[in-house]
């Protein structure tokens, strides 16, 4: 992990020296920088299980590979989505310092720096976006924020420890599962989805892992009264999304989020491949209009988090979780809720591949870019590999049986699957009139508005960087070192 | 192939890993369906899924080989009591076969090859709701006889013949009506499963 931010950090350097270049050399620099930070990212994920500690920080392979795969998918976005000028080569500098405080915050031990990189990551996003469509990501980040730096604060403040709590419970812990939610944009119309669908949204994996990152301060793997509500909403953005037959961005992304934040908040160990599903969910569907009418299976494929895909291990953990929990509650009221999880989690599995063969199967306008297309073969590349993938945290390891033979049986699978696709006859597909990729489907602000969440916005970073300071000051003159 | 691999023991794993294989095969169906028969196909599999996980409850294990062991000692889930726990499980193995005609019945195939690849699904599906509801295997094959060996295969392969054929015919009849008529049998098929659970946690 050192290595990783070493070379996250010199990455955004780079870009920021790209500014003074001519346009077509500044496009093709800020191409091969996002290649490298997509480079970095897939060695940090094969060596994640290595495991160390550095200064304050612990690398878990979980969050190791929750890290490696949000900040992938990132790069990606930024090589897919780039326009031949290299307009956006703050993109790709807003990347790695976003990157860089997702490695720093999943990682470390303290509440200060947790805190300090959680507003670095907030602030990163919203820098990227703001000149476009940044008021709905504003208004959520700064809730979030809020209710993060609260919920933090004051339980370090009560403790007079520095400590990052595990599993925490009691009123310190609202505000923080407020923040989680928020963060994790599972709030339809608005938030997270009104940056999908454009180059800002190149940071939405990083805003998604960090929201997971931060899960197990407030789960300790039974916290059935914030999952089921969550399972719920993603049955109910499936559900909305077949009835309407007009899918947008922002209610698709709360599908596969809210599905897999319930399951890491009932199952801790299914942390690594709850956020990775989640942020390539996330990639995949800002990529969309960048890829109009192409690889429409092979999204629909990921979305529905179907095998061989990182999405069904998560699914496979979250069923054993609450199927164990049910099994083993001592009344019938105890048990209820659990039951009640795991007869859900079919139906959301099950919606969400009626919804997705809805999806692969929509006629579009081929209205694409050849990276964007590119790019998402990449994230089903990626989705399948970290599916596959052997070792702790992520892919088959547990829950789906033997590794060994689970992981052969599961790569034959495909490989006769492709065969299958070059050999089988072809089917007749209902024909439907062209259409558009979804838009990002966010509510209207009136400009008014958008000034007003600017300010306060700003009044809450303002706020939230003088409470990191004051805590650490208090800190200093307690004593909790 | 992924079902099958679980299903026929080549890995070892829960339930979940053939609903999955179940999942995959409707989202490759769904690609040929308009919007209201795929959604009804993705009802019927989660039904599927459901009856299949209230056939694990009843035996608390969601593992295959726990499920294939504890039918070899006890018998098959259908029929071992308390009676109202063999109720229930009776319900929801009604369910699910409800809902495998529901789910095979769009799209019918209109070619050899697709007739051929219909009854493959519907054999593996069937497979699925044997295998948990309905385990003939009494004493497991291992140190039995040969005729016996055989004899507990060929019943096997008999009962899930019988259930594929049975759902087979039941879907072309089901194919010839309009989409909306599936809702009916999949709603029954619902219904059945939450009574199934009931049932089921009542009892226990």
């Amino acid at each position: 992990m050192p290595f990783f931010i070493s070379s996250q950090i010199v990455l955004g350097l780079a870009c920021v020296f790209l500014r003074g270049l001519p346009a077509s050399q500044r496009a093709a620099g800020l191409r091969f920088l996002a290649v490298l930070g997509g480079v970095s990212s897939v060695v940090l994920f094969l060596t994640r299980d290595v495991g160390s500690s550095w200064s304050t920080m612990e690398f878990a392979p979980e969050r190791s590979g929750l890290v490696a795969v949000a900040t992938f998918c990132s790069w990606l976005l930024v090589i897919a989505t780039s326009d031949g000028a290299g307009a956006r080569w703050d993109l790709g500098a807003l990347v790695s310092a976003a990157a860089t405080a997702l490695a720093v915050l999943a990682s470390s031990r303290w509440v200060v720096p947790v805190l300090l990189f959680w507003i670095a990551l907030s602030a990163a996003s919203l820098v990227s976006s703001w000149k476009v469509s940044g008021a709905h990501l504003a208004l959520v980040t700064a809730l979030a924020d809020a209710c993060f730096i609260v919920g933090l604060t004051g339980h370090a403040v009560a403790t007079e420890s520095w400590d990052l709590p595990a599993g925490l419970a009691g009123e310190w812990s609202y505000p923080l599962i407020a923040a989680i939610v928020l963060r994790a944009g599972v709030i339809p119309m608005t938030g997270l989805g009104g940056i999908l669908g454009r180059p800002e949204g190149a940071t939405a994996p990083l805003l998604v892992g960090s929201a997971f990152a931060v899960t197990p301060i407030v789960s300790s793997g039974d916290g059935i009264a914030v999952a089921l509500p969550l399972l719920l909403l993603a049955a109910g953005a499936v559900a909305w999304c077949l009835v309407t037959d007009k899918p947008v961005l922002s209610v698709l992304a709360v599908w596969p989020v809210a599905a897999m934040l319930a399951i890491v908040w009932i199952d801790r160990a299914a942390l690594g491949k709850g956020a990775a599903t989640a942020a390539i969910a996330v990639a995949l569907l800002s990529l969309w209009p960048f890829a109009s009418g192409r690889a429409q299976s092979e999204r629909g494929l990921i979305l529905a988090a179907l095998p061989a895909t990182i999405g069904f291990g998560a699914i496979v953990a979250g069923a054993g979780a609450s199927f164990d929990r049910a099994i083993g509650a001592t009344s019938v009221v105890a048990a209820a809720p659990w039951d009640a999880f795991a007869a859900l989690l079919p139906v959301v599995l099950a919606g969400g591949v009626a919804l997705a063969a809805t999806i692969g199967k929509r006629v579009e306008l081929e209205d694409f870019r050849p990276e964007g297309v590119l790019a998402t073969w990449a994230l089903a590349a990626a989705a399948v590999a970290t599916g596959l993938s052997p070792g702790p945290g992520l892919g088959f390891g547990s829950g789906t049986g033997s590794q060994n033979r689970a992981v052969w049986l599961f790569a034959i699978a495909i490989l006769v699957g492709v065969a299958a696709t070059r050999l089988a006859p072809k089917g007749i597909v209902p024909l439907t009139s062209p259409r558009l990729a979804p838009s990002p489907g966010v509510i209207d602000l009136a400009p008014g508005v958008s000034k007003l969440i600017a300010r306060v916005s700003a009044g809450v970073f303002a706020l939230g960087a003088g409470v990191v300071g004051w805590l650490t000051y208090q800190g200093l003159s307690v004593g909790f070192l | 192939m992924i079902a099958l691999g679980y299903l026929l023991g080549f890995v070892e794993g829960p339930v979940v890993a053939v609903v999955g294989g179940l999942a995959l095969i409707t989202y490759g169906r769904g690609l040929l369906l308009e919007r209201l028969p795929t959604a009804i196909s993705g009802a019927a599999v989660a039904i599927i899924g459901g009856a299949l996980g209230v056939g694990a409850l009843r035996w608390e294990a969601l593992d295959l080989g726990e499920l294939r062991g504890v039918q070899a000692v006890l018998g098959p889930t259908l029929l071992v009591g308390p009676t109202q726990v063999a109720i229930a499980a009776g319900i929801a193995a009604g369910a699910a076969f409800l809902a495998l005609v529901v789910w095979l019945c769009a799209p019918w195939p209109t070619t050899r090859a697709g007739y051929l690849w219909t009854g493959v699904e519907a054999g593996l599906a069937a497979l699925a709701v044997v295998t948990v509801f309905f385990d003939p295997a009494e004493s497991g094959l291992g140190g039995s006889g040969a005729g016996s060996v055989t004899a507990q295969l060929l019943r096997w392969a008999a009962t899930v013949a019988l259930v594929a054929s049975a759902a087979g015919a039941l879907a072309w009849l089901l194919s010839k009506r309009r989409a909306l008529w599936r809702v009916i049998p999949v709603a029954a098929a619902g219904a059945g499963v939450v009574a199934g659970a009931a049932l089921l946690t009542s009892a226990t």
